[in-house]
């Protein structure tokens, strides 16, 4: 005990070094903006770098279905070129298109981090600042949805997965256009819930889910399919499952989603408020 | 009170206004060239007794630290770094022990041991200060070439006052 004692006291000066340089360092994590910034900044340039080397050595192990997926939508693609080319065809003279505006600035970018088993799941892409992600843009996959910017960092952005419990995502069903909320229950991270479709909506197993664009996520694009839709005694609104198209647990290649008209709408949703 | 600590006092009120009066407001650039900043504030904790508790000593110089942090409004850079030195300190007068010990020697200046003695100790501490110092603003170790560069050009200007004040004050 004794020599315990004098142990403690002979090495207070070390437990006193720490303890300041701890309050020194929550110091200049509170109250120093730029600080705060990188250290809050899971995705900030230090744990970004390591992230994408280990998913780097991951990437190569699902190459197969990455390559897959590209082609898959390599060819989707060539079909809509297709459609305009023969549009244009006829055109003798090119024409100032002004009925058409473009709404939606997709960049591409790589996950380096990614969670499913937490109840609020946070994303790192490859992606920041200098690359032009903008916070709150939407991130999706060719199949389906990924989630929300939360912070940019120069070179890696953190995300909101939509399988967090806080993300709130805008869809509807195709078939009639009825309009909910997309949201997760924290479970399986391949099926999801949707809510506030009213119980006239004549939801269907097998209804194909897509956005409607109110989330800033781009119209139409699609989230998955219904695999339980019923209405409960006395309640107006569908209890609806859906399976999500896109497993977020593999995803790797995203796109960000930079909404040109979002400062108008939000502006407007704004006014509306006050 | 006692004579000895009065002046210890007075040559921290002294330093402090220096520093943050007229050293923060100087803005050194060369052309982009944005890696100067002078600081002397660590002169007072390596000036400090050499018999100074240890646990004492890192009080000290987290206190330094917050004094000048509150004028640089940067709270907890200053104080980290002026707490590191106040606790390497005592290993590096240890490291650098002259033949017949530290006794009756009451400060680690340039009058009891020689300017070699002072330039080599004040080298090194200025050193850990600011490397320290410069580490935790930048605050990742990613932009290491940018921490080393700040540490070094900083550290040219504020050896040359931190030896300009050795030498005209001359403490004992």
């Amino acid at each position: 005990m004794q020599n315990l004692l004098a142990f403690f006291y002979r090495y207070a000066f070390v437990f006193l070094f720490l303890l300041l340089e701890f309050i020194s360092i929550r110091l200049i994590v509170n109250r120093n903006d730029i600080q705060r910034e990188i250290y809050l900044n899971s995705s900030s340039i230090l744990s970004g770098k390591m992230y994408e080397r280990i998913g780097k050595i991951k990437s190569y192990f699902g190459l197969q279905e990455v390559n897959d997926g590209l082609a898959a939508e390599n060819a989707a693609l060539r079909a809509k070129l297709a459609d305009i080319q023969l549009q244009t065809a006829g055109r003798v003279d090119s024409v100032l298109d002004t009925t058409t505006h473009q709404r939606f600035v997709l960049l591409p970018a790589q996950i380096v981090n990614n969670s499913i088993e937490l109840t609020n799941n946070m994303i790192t892409i490859n992606k920041g600042s200098l690359d032009g992600v903008k916070k709150y843009s939407t991130v999706v996959e060719s199949n389906g949805i990924i989630g929300f910017v939360t912070q940019v960092g120069s070179r890696y952005s953190s995300i909101m997965s939509v399988l967090n419990s806080n993300a709130r995502v805008s869809v509807m069903v195709k078939r009639s256009g009825y309009i909910g909320n997309l949201v997760w229950d924290g479970n399986s991270p391949l099926l999801m819930n949707i809510e506030a479709i009213p119980k006239h909506g004549n939801v269907q197993i097998g209804d194909t889910i897509v956005t409607t664009g109110f989330s800033h996520f781009p119209k139409g694009h699609p989230v998955g399919l219904v695999t339980r839709a019923f209405v409960l005694p006395g309640e107006n609104f569908y209890l609806i499952q859906t399976k999500l198209f896109n497993d977020i647990a593999k995803a790797n290649y995203v796109y960000v989603v930079d909404d040109l008209h979002r400062t108008e709408i939000d502006s407007l949703s704004q006014h509306t408020k006050e | 009170m006692n004579s000895a600590i009065l002046k210890h006092i007075l040559r921290f009120v002294f330093l402090f206004l220096f520093q943050v009066l007229v050293l923060k407001q100087v803005h050194l650039y060369l052309g982009s060239f944005n890696y100067i900043s002078m600081i002397i504030m660590p002169l007072w904790i390596i000036l400090l007794p050499v018999n100074l508790p240890r646990w004492l000593l890192v009080i000290l110089g987290f206190a330094t630290g917050i004094a000048v942090d509150w004028f640089y409004d940067s709270p907890g850079v200053h104080a980290s770094a002026g707490t590191f030195l106040a606790f390497i300190r005592p290993f590096i007068l240890d490291y650098m022990e002259p033949k017949g010990g530290y006794n009756r020697i009451p400060i680690p200046s340039k009058f009891h041991l020689g300017l070699n003695w002072f330039v080599t100790y004040a080298s090194i501490s200025l050193l850990a200060y600011l490397l320290f110092y410069f580490s935790m603003e930048v605050f990742t170790p990613v932009h290491t070439l940018t921490i080393l560069l700040k540490t070094i050009f900083s550290f040219i200007l504020s050896i040359l006052l931190v030896l300009l004040y050795m030498f005209i004050f001359d403490p004992e």
